[in-house]
């Protein structure tokens, strides 16, 4: 966690800058409703206006919250408690999909209008450019607070997307008394085939499932390490004491593993999941039941 | 029938004709080699049909340690005996899988009544 102390010595805002930014504040504060009224006229000619907007009672309580805002800017005092606020800023932008660009513009509108502001005010041209570089510190510091917050919340969404999908794309389903399926869709990484492999074997050892049929008719694509990583997953089905199977190889596919020379040892493969579960139910004794012939049974 | 190792800390049971080893969490190499020695000896001595490892208080494993257990096991069937493991927790499975250790010649048991079902009661 950074301090306040290490993100002014980062953005190079001294003690003297935020001096700088206090006096700028005692020039503009008096004139603060004229700014946020000029700032919200600019607002008023982007799109985005109305799609924030729509009631005339938001847009005053924004008002008086943004007058805030610039108020405790020019407190300069730059703590714990003004990191946590601008983050807070940055959340609501989050909530709301701001669109970065509206929000840098806005930004760089208000240093604009400051600028005018402190150059209509100020008689001494060095002490108003040294005030308004101070103020351009700050303001970036600022921002850089609203859009790493707003950039944490959208990792922390993508994370917990990601998480959401991984969860769906691993189905692993007891179909029938200790059989297991795993219907796998997509595209395999390294990333996904641990958390097939974690679930599998977990699943195995919960339900005490005797077959694992692992059905990859809607996998787009097999390569060597795609393969491999199925291979592993089997073996290590096998080292549970369930025995694995994988349906649902295309000709191309089956091709395609000849060609790597991909071996897939003593593990069963089928066409179709259907001649995969067929196998299953043989294994685990059921077929013979349903069909009245005597079967072989696994354990 | 039970009998403490030297250490007292795994047990070997008899069922069917099958000999089962119960795998303490924390075997180390001499751990393993006086086992090792007091169950081939039970083996020969009593014309067991078949070892099984139950591994079900087991939650971590080396390759190393696995080598030694595929070598030992490797023993046990030159010696006419069949041999399994039972009841590997799956992240045991997953990373013997990962790193392709050596497994031939040892038949898997989700747990070990699977495999006394199995073995039980042949007499080699």
């Amino acid at each position: 966690m950074t301090t306040p102390e290490q993100l002014l010595q980062k953005f190079t805002i001294t003690a003297h800058d935020l001096e700088l930014v206090r006096a700028a504040g005692a020039v503009i504060r008096p004139a603060l409703s004229d700014f946020v009224g000029r700032w919200y006229g600019w607002l008023a000619t982007q799109a985005e206006m109305n799609t924030f907007f729509e009631e005339a009672s938001t847009l005053e309580r924004v008002k008086r919250l943004q007058a805030d805002y610039w108020r405790t800017l020019f407190d300069a005092v730059i703590d714990e408690s003004y990191i946590a606020h601008r983050r807070h800023v940055g959340s609501v932008h989050a909530n709301i999909d701001l669109p970065n660009d509206i929000y840098f513009a806005g930004v760089t509108v208000a240093l604009d209008l400051f600028t005018v502001m402190l150059g209509e005010q100020i008689d001494d041209p060095p002490q108003c450019t040294a005030m308004t570089q101070a103020l351009s510190k700050v303001i970036v510091l600022d921002a850089y607070l609203v859009v790493d917050e707003i950039a944490a919340i959208q990792k922390e969404r993508i994370a917990q997307h990601s998480r959401a999908v991984m969860e769906m794309s691993t189905p692993v389903t007891p179909i029938w008394e200790g059989i297991l399926l795993l219907p796998l869709v997509g595209i395999l990484d390294s990333m996904r085939t641990a958390d097939i492999m974690h679930k599998t074997l977990t699943t195995i050892a919960e339900m005490r499932a005797k077959v694992f049929v692992l059905d990859i008719s809607g996998v787009s694509a097999v390569d060597t390490a795609v393969a491999n990583q199925l291979i592993k997953i089997t073996k290590a089905t096998r080292l549970m004491g369930c025995e694995p199977i994988i349906s649902g190889l295309s000709p191309s596919i089956a091709r395609t593993m000849v060609e790597l020379g991909v071996n897939v040892g003593e593990i069963r493969t089928t066409a179709t999941l259907r001649d995969g579960f067929e196998i299953a139910l043989r294994m685990i004794g059921v077929l013979g039941e349903l069909t009245g012939q005597p079967q072989k049974v696994v354990g | 029938m039970e009998m403490p190792n030297a250490g007292g800390v795994h047990a070997m049971t008899e069922a069917g004709g099958v000999l089962v080893v119960t795998m303490p969490p924390d075997l180390g190499r001499d751990g393993l080699e006086s086992l090792r020695d007091a169950a081939l000896e039970r083996l020969t001595e009593r014309k067991l049909n078949a070892i099984v490892l139950d591994f079900s208080g087991v939650d971590m494993l080396g390759t190393a340690d696995l080598d030694r257990i595929h070598a030992f096991l490797g023993t046990a069937r030159l010696l006419g005996s069949r041999t399994a493991i039972s009841s590997l927790a799956p992240g045991i499975a997953a990373f013997l899988a990962t790193t392709d250790a050596r497994t031939d010649g040892i038949d898997f048991f989700l747990g070990l009544e699977d495999a006394l079902r199995r073995y039980g009661d042949r007499r080699a």
